[in-house]
């Protein structure tokens, strides 16, 4: 009958397992330290640069002066943004029209912000999206809304401008906040 | 005696398989610092030029506009080369190695812009522009705030 010498079986499993959970300790170790350096990737920068952008940006659209037939010399936040918020206001009825274009929400809308966010943010593929609200008047808001033509950014990580209020007469301020994403 | 030799020998793989992982990470690490440390350096660059007083929209007495350039200065500045004419006893010290350039798209300007600042590092490799959106406050015929951006390039 063969005998088996048990304690030295035993023994030899042992130094095995604790090869294992050596390795075992190390990948672990490293999976920490991928995670570590993953996770604290900091992107502080980026998020400076892009407030910092979208403030300078509705800062700079709201006091252009339109070169507009129609519209010249007006300034984009305080005349046209006032109109746009009137117009809507008493059913579509607007005193400006900048190209032909009798209503000032659509124009700034579809022809007048893109042309100027496109120009700069669009060619820089930065994506985007713009909204003017009228405090306090939910049924009209919002007054107008563009986006980049990658999309908006809704769903996604992204900086805003503080939200720039203009008294335009009504007694609730117009609200401009543009949002820039990745 | 076997076992513990495939033991050390996967030990040994996972440190080596550690090192090379550490030292490509480390790699690519310094290279993303280099180039934020790039990136602030142009933002810092940007900061300095939209409160130069040299540039700023001044109005009298009271507080200069935000983000808003004046044009008659800029023109002034770049048809004179002052930037580059006090390179050394003033302005390298705010701008080190950079090129400054500031474009107008709203009404559409010269596509070539208003270059103010131009001094790139000899046999720099790299270069890192940012962007920066601006007022461009034109007094002549008559007041008006044209849009556009300043771009800072920075060299390493």
């Amino acid at each position: 009958m063969k005998v088996i010498p048990v304690r030295s079986w035993n023994k030899k499993g042992q130094m095995e397992m604790v090869g294992l959970v050596v390795i075992v300790v190390l990948l672990t170790l490293g999976m920490l330290f991928l995670a570590k350096f993953a996770l604290n990737r900091s992107e502080s920068t980026t998020v400076i640069t892009r407030s910092g952008l979208a403030s300078s940006t509705v800062t700079a659209i709201l006091k252009t002066t339109v070169s507009s037939s129609g519209c010249e010399g007006l300034e984009l936040g305080q005349v046209l943004l006032e109109d746009c918020a009137k117009g809507k206001i008493f059913l579509d009825n607007y005193d400006q029209q900048c190209e032909g274009i009798a209503n000032t929400c659509a124009y700034l809308e579809e022809k007048l912000i893109p042309q100027l966010l496109e120009g700069t943010l669009g060619a820089w593929n930065k994506r985007y999206h713009l909204i003017t609200n009228l405090r306090g008047r939910e049924d009209l808001n919002p007054l107008i809304k563009v986006s980049s033509m990658l999309g908006d950014c809704v769903d996604r990580e992204r900086d805003a401008s503080v939200p720039h209020p203009l008294d335009v007469g009504l007694g609730t301020p117009v609200e401009t906040t543009l949002f820039i994403c990745e | 005696m076997t076992e513990t030799i495939a033991v050390l020998f996967i030990f040994f793989i996972l440190v080596v398989f550690g090192i090379v992982f550490y030292a490509r990470y480390h790699k690519i690490s310094s290279q993303e610092k280099q180039d934020q440390d790039l990136v602030q350096k142009a933002i810092d660059i940007t900061t300095k030029v939209l409160v130069l007083p040299e540039l700023e929209c001044s109005q009298g007495q009271s507080e200069a506009q935000k983000y808003c350039l004046d044009l008659t200065k800029l023109r002034l500045i770049e048809e004179k080369g002052l930037f580059q004419q006090h390179l050394e006893e003033y302005y390298f010290n705010l701008f080190s190695y950079s090129t400054i350039t500031v474009y107008q798209t709203y009404p559409l300007g010269d596509p070539d812009g208003w270059t103010i600042y131009n001094f790139p590092k000899p046999g720099g490799k790299n270069k890192e522009p940012t962007f920066f959106i601006v007022s461009l406050r034109d007094d002549f015929p008559k007041r008006s705030y044209n849009y556009g951006y300043i771009k800072v390039e920075v060299y390493s």
